[in-house]
């Protein structure tokens, strides 16, 4: 049996204009699982729901053992927690928070904070009104990091960051890796971000999840087929055909579940294989959201 | 209930709101040494100033804890912590109660004081000041019980509301462990912008 950091089974939540629907996710303990969904997609109910912030209206929920939100308090002491949307007090310092989250987590690394706000390069003394946003998400980051969590959930964390500041953030998460107790939900709509700390991906669109598996895996069943047809041949039948897009003569077909076969039948149908290309993942990405939305529409 | 956690919310509170709280002080000192040198004029103008100081520094309070933590979304970085809306709540009845009680005992005791010692011209204003300090630390919790409404509801722990959705039922909210929790005060309307007329509208349930 697997160790889930997180086990999400049926979960659906309601509001006026939106709707979480039958959310079924699992973050095995260990691995890094980049969320991708576009602005409005579910992300961060999905989160919220996660940290026991919003109650779900049907489901379970299990983060680190601990049902949410019931037992949220037991769960969020090994949960850090970063969200672009999260705000630290601006009159205080950079110290005053330090300490304000050692006096509530056991585990705090002060050792590991101090290095932190030299390597970010942060001034304790610093007050937060006078930070950029680029150093407000280092200093979040570092109250997250140095507390030790075994769960850490980072909402679209690099979300308006310059791309020095966005690096820095990102190198930093590699660095925590090391640490294979850790497990990381990373939720972003820039899959560049996601493609380079993730191990794990799952898309959402429109309060569902679309896709979900091991990011190898995920790159290397997805490709795009560029054909050139004989004239008034057809296009061949294939299973796992997500999209077909091109002229009738030189279709270019995507699908998400690449096997060799296909190739050789296509060959078989008259078709000429041009090109297979692999895609990168944002074109997965958006491949999957059009789909999935052609889908709902038929 | 995690008191540990309560009280170091309310700890946090008191360190980010000490200015407001430490410079209230001298502005409540201004207005008792105007009472004492103004003659009657002075007096009235002391006093109102007073009550002013007063209301002003527990509406402030409440704006600073409750509201600007929404709106500044320092809300979820608390919420994010290891605690529940249950304690972050209590938190914040507990804690705005105990700061505001700084300033309001000490300009109360101020006010006292002044008209008790010499020259004791001003005896009989004793029970006058009493219902003043009385009345506004009564207006101040309505507010309080207004703003807590509004938080409810913001932070989707609408089921401690009372049925009709305008007031909080703090028996619910606290689990029953409360002093507060046979009292309500204000009809305050949560969500309502419009609603400060209401708050001497409430009944006792």
């Amino acid at each position: 049996m697997k160790d889930l950091s997180v086990h999400f089974a049926g979960v659906s939540k309601k509001y006026p204009h939106f709707a979480l629907e039958n959310i079924n996710l699992e973050l095995p303990t260990g691995s890094i699982m980049g969320f991708i969904g576009a602005n409005g997609a579910g992300k961060s109910t999905t989160i919220r729901i996660l940290m026991g912030l919003v109650h779900q209206d049907q489901g379970a929920v299990h983060v680190l053992g601990h049902a949410m939100p019931a037992e949220q308090v037991a769960a969020k002491l090994d949960i850090g927690f970063v969200s672009e949307d999260m705000r630290l007090y601006k009159s205080a310092t950079i110290a005053w928070h330090m300490e304000f989250i050692r006096s509530i987590y056991p585990r705090w690394d002060q050792s590991y904070a101090e290095s932190l706000l030299q390597r970010f390069d942060l001034k304790p003394q610093q007050k937060v009104k006078g930070l950029s946003h680029g150093q407000r998400v280092k200093a979040a980051l570092l109250l997250a990091l140095a507390r030790r969590p075994r769960l850490l959930v980072l909402d679209e964390p690099t979300t308006g960051l310059d791309p020095v500041a966005r690096h820095e953030v990102l190198g930093e998460l590699m660095a925590v890796l090391a640490d294979e107790e850790r497990t990381i939900l990373f939720s972003s709509h820039n899959t560049q971000d996601v493609e380079q700390i993730s191990d794990q991906i799952t898309f959402i669109d429109r309060g569902r999840i679309i896709d979900s598996d091991d990011k190898e895996i995920f790159l290397d069943r997805w490709r795009r087929l560029r054909l050139v047809l004989p004239p008034e041949a057809t296009l061949p039948w294939l299973s796992g055909i997500v999209q077909i897009s091109g002229s009738d003569r030189l279709p270019v077909l995507t699908t998400n579940s690449f096997e060799s076969a296909m190739v050789s039948a296509c060959h078989d149908m008259g078709a000429t294989v041009q090109a297979v290309d692999s895609m990168t993942l944002e074109e997965i990405f958006v491949a999957s959201v059009q789909g999935g939305r052609e889908r709902q529409t038929v | 209930m995690n008191f540990s956690m309560v009280k170091r919310l309310i700890l946090k509170d008191w360190y980010l709101q000490r200015w407001l709280i430490l410079g209230s002080l001298p502005a409540g000192a201004i207005t008792l040494g105007i009472i004492a040198i103004g003659g009657n004029a002075g007096f009235f103008l002391g006093i109102l100033l007073l009550v002013t100081v007063i209301i002003a520094v527990g509406g402030q309070l409440a704006v600073a804890t409750m509201v600007s933590e929404r709106k500044e979304q320092t809300l979820a970085f608390v919420i994010s912590l290891p605690i529940s809306y249950r304690e972050y709540t209590a938190a914040k009845i507990l804690g705005n109660l105990l700061i505001f009680l700084v300033p309001w005992i000490t300009l109360v005791l101020g006010s006292f004081a002044l008209l008790m010692f010499p020259p004791a011209l001003h005896l009989g204003l004793i029970p006058f000041v009493a219902i003043m300090a009385a009345e506004t630390f009564h207006l101040i919790l309505a507010q309080r019980h207004h703003d807590l409404a509004d938080l409810l509801v913001a932070s989707k722990n609408a089921e401690s509301m009372e049925d009709d959705g305008r007031t909080v039922n703090f028996k619910k909210l606290l689990g029953g462990h409360t002093l507060l929790s046979r009292r309500r005060h204000a009809g305050a309307k949560a969500g309502s912008g419009n609603d400060h007329n209401d708050l001497h509208r409430g009944q006792a349930v």
